[in-house]
């Protein structure tokens, strides 16, 4: 709870809550403005991808600099074309900017160049799974060095292309591995944790979360992931009976985050099982504005 | 009132004394479709690497009727059309006698039922209280009502009706929304369908309607494409309808995609709300008043939502007590990667997401529509079927866990926990189609509930209930004298072994179709129901002691 309320300061203050792809916000984006964003989506129709579910197919990618532009990058390839992360970063620029092909030809370039430099395989391996080719994603992956600090990041994104594929066992796999791998990636945690409360095994999952809740966040997209993890606590705890406790902790985390995606509505559900209703109404009614200001539901 | 004035034993069999052993691994389903007569095929747009809009992917619905009174269950098929023709004429809809024994007759010529117009779903409800059941077909474009003559053939009176409509509805349900003892129709709409303003399948925009899924060019819509409004109708009395909508409350300041109907009653006060599945937006709870206006309460009660608060892609839906505890609980099939919603009632106040704890996430990966509990191996609690099919031929090859064709789902209750059981219930549930509608009805007369599932672009499939060792039955039909005489909205409580059961007289239910009105119970290994309580749509009461199990009971309201 401590921890909850101190995090609840940090992220009123602003810096970001609840991103969850890895990648560093934006000036101007929801996260960069301290909301909570709904997990960033892979397709533009996420109609039916699970709750839960739609951010951790979001890959972990890569600490490049997104706003050089396309025409200096390319002086740099041009500039320098034996350079393999000159060719990675206009690649990594490219697939940003949804160029697929043109991407992916300067990312395999990289990957002759530095065929076992980690970070260009981890480029390679996220452009291939963006563009639907997941068998030659996962055998990017596997050539990442299990001693390279991007291997957890590899073994993570499998997890995602698991999940997509339809393994959630698959994906339980490599998130745990991820997460043995690296101890302090409270990414890999909780997409661990998230697949095991969808898939219903929410007694694995609660312990997860009440470890991401003790780890010590390290940037604003971890301190979202762990501001969410209470939530997730607070969702179980509703669902086991336990709704006091439940209660509490949401109540913290709507405090914490005010545009956390379902928050708000699982605080309602727990006042309207203690009876609580006037409050559960504006619940509701905050729950709705955030429906309304993520453009869904409606 | 403890006796009832009119008690048919109907007969199915003399009641059995010694209890049957209750099969331990579930219902089994054998295929009955080869030799049944049943010869449609159904069409909704070109072959699926042809199609191109929303509208060619929905599919169409089922409709179990006795449209000729002599206690068979007669089917009828909704069959759309292909855009280059569905101005002038689509496929005929389809009209089959039953024999009660397993062969149809196609009787659509004689009975003057096969509008050829895009067809979608079918209600079906006695609406001039004369008897018999008339038949509600919902279509891109006008709809059709037609009256049965009860001669066998049928009268189309929509013009004179004033329920043509338009646009595109989906499902439909009657039901009696204010209690005046004839049936109103309500009719869910989807999308306002232009077709000039509608891109093609793939159409790479980057505004709505988007065009794709999970990377895959796919139809546009229905985010992104106008809504259409549903529609009350009120049931005049005099073979005219009035719409009501905005009278009785029922108006929304914007559409929502509505896939799923049913009328039933949530909160146990006698009269039927409504639930609209609506897909990819909110859904709607609409809280009767009594006096046949309404409030919506979807959020209130928690069913606008799943458990995490986001909107999902429904589908079909259905309600029934699936715990036992008295109150009646929903199902709501969704789109691929999310499971199906199981709403459970908590004292008609408000509804808990149970979806992921009671065993629908073995449903993730499939796309469903046609659904509803029944008591297939009749051990005495309510076991759930789903039709699965994917939306999008585009999924196959795409390496995302999914199919277009896909296999049905049969979910066995243990307790009020659903086990999926289909790879043990029989090769005909293992058939790999893009399934749609599904109806549900005892066609064969031998007591247990047997499944009619329609499929895109191919053959219906008829899955005969074999289950060789069921539990007890007790099926029961019920006639409303001040009541509507279909008499939805009836509540029916039975006790038998210690065991209490709920069943009710809905309106809609599953997706774009219909179910055989008669009420069916298991009854586990009782021999006999030790009391049947009435409740009627017009507060009446009856009550039956010591019904013997295995027959079909026709109840009048007195």
């Amino acid at each position: 709870m401590k921890r909850v309320t101190s995090l609840g300061l940090v992220c009123g203050l602003g810096l970001g809550c609840g991103s969850s792809d890895g990648e560093p916000p934006a000036p101007g984006t929801a996260a960069g403005a301290g909301e909570v964003r709904a997990g960033a989506s892979v397709e533009a129709d996420d109609r039916g991808a699970p709750p839960g579910t739609k951010e951790l197919l979001t890959d972990e990618t890569e600490p490049v600099p997104e706003h050089e532009g396309l025409t200096r990058l390319r002086e740099a390839v041009d500039a320098t074309p034996m350079d393999p992360q000159a060719h990675r970063r206009l690649g990594v620029a490219l697939r940003r900017a949804g160029r697929t092909e043109e991407a992916l030809g300067h990312l395999r370039r990289a990957v002759e160049l530095a065929p076992e430099a980690p970070g260009v395989l981890l480029s390679l391996g996220i452009a291939y799974s963006e563009a639907g080719r997941l068998d030659e994603a996962k055998t990017t992956y596997a050539r990442i060095n299990p001693a390279a600090p991007d291997y957890p990041k590899a073994l993570s994104n499998l997890g995602n292309i698991a999940l997509r594929q339809g393994s959630p066992e698959g994906a339980i796999d490599f998130y745990r591995k991820a997460a043995e791998a690296d101890p302090s990636y409270i990414l890999a945690r909780h997409k661990l944790a998230g697949v095991l409360k969808y898939y219903g095994r929410v007694d694995e999952a609660y312990p997860i979360y009440e470890a991401i809740n003790a780890m010590t966040p390290s940037t604003s997209e971890e301190q979202g992931l762990v501001v969410d993890s209470v939530y997730q606590m607070g969702s179980i705890n509703l669902a086991r009976g336990e709704v006091d406790l439940a209660e509490q902790q949401l109540t913290l985390v709507v405090r914490a985050a005010p545009l956390h995606r379902s928050a708000h509505y699982a605080r309602a559900q727990a006042l309207i099982v203690l009876g609580r209703q006037e409050e559960a109404e504006r619940e509701l009614d905050a729950h709705v504005q955030v429906l309304h200001a993520s453009g869904q539901g409606f | 009132m403890s006796l009832p004035l009119l008690v048919l034993a109907l007969g199915c069999g003399a009641p059995t004394t010694s209890a049957p052993t209750v099969q331990p691994f579930g219902p089994i389903f054998g295929d009955a479709t080869s030799g049944s007569g049943i010869d449609y095929v159904n069409v909704c747009g070109p072959p699926s690497d042809e199609k191109g809009w929303i509208v060619e992917y929905m599919g169409t619905g089922a409709a179990w009727l006795d449209y000729d009174g002599d206690g068979h269950l007669d089917l009828y098929l909704v069959n759309g059309s292909t855009l280059d023709r569905a101005d002038s004429a689509g496929e005929p809809n389809r009209l089959f006698r039953g024999d009660g024994r397993g062969r149809f007759v196609d009787v659509t010529a004689e009975s003057g039922t096969g509008h050829r117009g895009w067809g979608y779903g079918v209600a079906v409800g006695d609406i001039d209280n004369d008897g018999d059941h008339d038949l509600y077909v919902t279509n891109l474009g006008s709809n059709v009502l037609y009256l049965n003559r009860g001669d066998g053939t049928f009268e189309d009176v929509t013009d004179r009706a004033g329920v043509g409509l338009g646009s595109w509805s989906t499902a439909a349900a009657f039901f009696d929304m204010e209690g005046d003892g004839d049936l109103d129709l309500y009719v869910g709409r989807y999308v306002d369908f232009d077709l000039d303003n509608t891109p093609r399948r793939g159409s790479r925009r980057s505004k709505p309607p988007h065009c794709d899924f999970r990377g895959l060019q796919v139809f546009c819509g229905p985010r992104g494409l106008e809504p259409a409004h549903n529609v009350m109708y009120r049931n005049n009395g005099d073979g005219t309808f009035t719409d009501v909508t905005l009278a009785s409350g029922m108006q929304l300041e914007r559409a929502r995609y509505t896939l799923g109907v049913v009328t039933f009653d949530f909160d146990n006060d006698g009269d039927q709300d409504v639930f609209d599945a609506n897909d990819s937006v909110v859904n709607c709870l609409w809280q009767n008043r009594g006096d046949g206006t309404f409030e919506e309460v979807a959020l209130a009660t928690l069913t606008a939502l799943d458990s995490e608060g986001q909107a999902q892609g429904c589908m079909g839906t259905d309600a029934a007590d699936y715990d036992g505890d008295g109150w009646l609980d929903l199902v709501v099939t969704n789109f691929s990667h999310d499971m199906n919603t199981i709403y459970r009632n908590v004292s008609g106040k408000f509804f808990v997401d149970e979806s992921a704890a009671i065993g629908m996430t073995d449903t993730v990966l499939q796309l469903s529509w046609g659904t509803a509990f029944h008591d297939f191996d009749q051990d005495g609690d309510l076991d759930l079927f789903i039709a699965n099919g994917h939306a999008y031929p585009e999924v196959d090859g795409a390496d995302i866990g999914t199919s277009y064709e896909q296999s049905n789902h049969l979910f066995s209750n243990d307790g009020g926990r659903f086990h999926e059981v289909s790879v043990r219930s029989g090769a005909a549930l293992a058939l790999k189609r893009s399934w749609r509608g599904s109806a549900f009805g005892d066609y064969d007369g031998d007591g247990d509930m047997d499944i009619l599932v329609t499929a895109m672009n191919a053959p219906v499939q008829l899955l005969r209930n074999d289950t060789p060792a069921k539990g007890h039955y007790l099926k029961i039909r019920l006639v409303g004298t001040v009541s509507n005489r279909d008499a939805v909205g009836a509540r029916v409580t039975l006790t038998a072994g210690g065991k209490r059961q709920i069943r009710e007289r809905k309106g809609g239910g599953s997706y774009l179709s219909a179910s055989d009105p008669v009420l069916h119970f298991g009854l586990g290994p009782a021999a006999k129901a030790d009391l049947v309580e009435i409740r009627w749509p017009s507060g009446r009461r009856t009550e039956l002691r010591d019904v013997a199990a295995d027959r079909l009971l026709a109840v009048e309201e007195r």
